[in-house]
C-alpha cells in the first residue's frame, strides 16, 4: 500500500478555506430551501427617457420577474395608440429567473408622448 | 508495505510547504481551466443554471464528490497520489471548493453574473459550471503530464525540455505553432456560436482590460506554475520569445490572431473595429487556454 506525506501545515489552510466555501455554498443553498418558492410573476414597465435617434424614438422597457420560480419565452408586448391608431412591438426573453431583470428597447417612428403608450408581459411558459 | 513516493511533495523538493501548496493549488485551477473553458461558452448551461431548483443544486453537489473522490485516489492535482481515502475526501472537497470559486471568477468575468443577479441563480450556474472545473481538477496532475507514477514538474518536465533543447529545431516556431494548433482545437467550436456576440455585448472598455490581464495571467500560470509537464525545461529554453513573460504575451497575441481569423472564417468578422475587438478579446480566453494546452502538449 502507498501513503501520503502528512499534511503540512498549508494543507490544511486550504482545506480549512474550502471548507468555508463549501458551507458558504451549502448555506445559500439552504436560504433558497427555506425561503419557498412563489410562481413567477414577470411584469414589465417603462424606464428612463425617450430617446430620439434618426427621427426614430426608442423606448427603454425594464421586465422584472417578481415571483421566485423561473419564466421562460417571457413575451412583451408595447402599444402605442396615436389618434385611434395602434402600433404594436414585440420582444421575448428567453429565461427570466426568479427576481431577475432584463432590459430591452422598442422603436417607434412616432413620439410616444404623443399617445398612448402600454408595455405590458403578455405571456410565458413554465419550464 | 507501506512506503513514500518519492515525489516532489507537494510542489517540488526545495520548495516550502507554502510554496508548493500554492503551486498545487495553480495546478488545480490551471486543469480546471483546461477542461472547464469550452462549457463556459454554451448559453444553455446558463439556462440550466437558471432554472435549477435547491433540490437539484444539492443533487449536483453531493452527486459531484463521487467522481472526484475516484479522481482523486488515483490522480488529483496534488505532486503525490491520494491513496488513503481520507486524503481523498480532503482533497475531494478542496477541488470542489477551486473549481466553484474558478467557475464563478469566470462566470463574472465574462458577466454572465453580476452583483444583480438573483444569489439562486448564482448558485445553480456556478454549480453547473464548476462540473467540469472540478473534473479538470481531478485530472490536473495526469494532465499533460504523462504518467501516473512520476513525480510531477521536476521529474518528467526536466526530461521534455531537454529533449526539446537537444532535438535543435527552433524553439520559437515549435511554440508558435502548438499554440495556433491549441488556440484553434478549442475556439473553432465556439468562434461561430452566439455567445461570442453575446458576452462581446455585455463588454465594456475597461472590463475588456481585465480581460486581458486575466487571460495572460491563466495562460502564464497554466504553462509557468502548474508544474505540468516540460515546465522546468521550458524556463531553459534559448530564443527571443522564450522568457516566461515575453512567451505570454507573444502565444496570447498568436491567440488573438487564430480568434480573428475564426471569426472571420465563420462571416462573424464583418463588424466596426471596436466590436470586432471586443469579439477577438472575448473569443481569446479560450483560444489563449486552449493555446497553453497546446504548447504543454505538443
Amino acid at each position: 500500500m502507498v501513503r501520503r506525506d502528512p499534511r503540512t501545515g498549508a494543507e490544511w489552510v486550504t482545506l480549512a478555506v474550502s471548507c468555508a466555501v463549501l458551507a458558504l455554498v451549502v448555506g445559500l443553498i439552504a436560504v433558497q430551501f427555506r425561503g419557498g418558492r412563489s410562481d413567477a410573476a414577470p411584469r414589465a414597465e417603462v424606464v428612463g427617457q425617450e430617446r430620439t435617434v434618426g427621427g426614430q424614438h426608442f423606448v427603454t422597457v425594464e421586465v422584472e420577474n417578481t415571483g421566485d420560480a423561473t419564466a421562460a419565452n417571457v413575451q412583451i408586448t408595447a402599444d402605442l395608440v396615436i389618434d385611434g391608431e395602434t402600433t404594436s412591438g414585440d420582444q421575448t426573453v428567453d429565461f427570466l429567473a426568479g427576481h431577475e431583470t432584463e432590459r430591452m428597447v422598442f422603436v417607434f417612428d412616432d413620439p410616444p408622448s404623443d399617445g398612448a403608450l402600454t408595455v405590458a408581459v403578455t405571456g410565458f411558459a413554465v419550464p | 508495505m507501506d512506503h513514500v513516493l518519492a515525489s516532489p511533495a507537494r510542489g517540488g523538493p526545495d520548495r516550502g510547504p507554502w510554496a508548493g501548496e500554492l503551486i498545487g493549488v495553480v495546478r488545480a485551477v490551471a486543469g480546471g481551466l483546461l477542461f472547464g473553458v469550452p462549457l463556459l461558452f454554451t448559453m444553455e448551461v446558463w439556462w440550466t443554471g437558471t432554472r435549477t431548483s435547491p433540490t437539484q443544486m444539492v443533487a449536483v453537489l453531493s452527486l459531484l464528490f463521487i467522481p472526484l473522490l475516484v479522481l482523486n485516489r488515483t490522480e488529483g492535482f496534488r505532486g503525490q497520489r491520494d491513496v488513503r481515502l481520507v486524503d481523498a475526501a480532503a482533497d475531494s472537497i478542496e477541488a470542489m471548493a477551486i473549481g466553484i470559486v474558478v467557475a464563478a471568477v469566470v462566470l463574472v468575468l465574462l458577466r454572465e453574473l453580476t452583483l444583480d443577479t438573483p444569489v439562486g441563480v448564482w448558485l445553480g450556474k456556478v454549480l453547473y459550471e464548476a462540473v467540469p472545473f472540478c473534473l479538470g481538477i481531478g485530472v490536473a496532475r495526469h494532465f499533460l503530464h504523462g504518467g501516473r507514477t512520476g513525480d510531477d514538474d521536476d521529474g518528467d518536465g526536466d526530461g521534455a525540455g531537454r529533449q526539446r533543447i537537444q532535438s535543435g529545431y527552433s524553439e520559437d516556431l515549435a511554440d508558435l505553432g502548438a499554440t495556433t494548433i491549441g488556440a484553434a482545437f478549442i475556439a473553432l467550436a465556439i468562434a461561430p456560436t452566439d455567445e461570442i456576440p453575446m458576452i462581446s455585448a455585455t463588454m465594456t472598455p475597461a472590463w475588456l482590460l481585465v480581460m486581458v490581464a486575466a487571460t495572460l495571467l491563466f495562460s502564464y500560470a497554466i504553462v509557468f506554475v502548474a508544474g505540468f509537464a516540460g515546465q522546468e525545461g521550458r524556463r531553459r529554453q534559448q530564443g527571443p520569445f522564450q522568457h516566461p513573460l515575453t512567451e505570454t504575451l507573444v502565444c496570447y497575441l498568436v491567440a488573438l490572431a487564430v480568434s480573428l481569423f475564426l471569426l472571420w472564417m465563420f462571416q462573424r468578422g464583418q463588424l466596426p473595429a471596436e466590436d470586432l475587438l471586443t469579439r477577438i478579446i472575448v473569443l481569446g480566453l479560450p483560444a489563449s487556454v486552449g493555446g497553453a494546452a497546446g504548447r504543454l502538449a505538443l
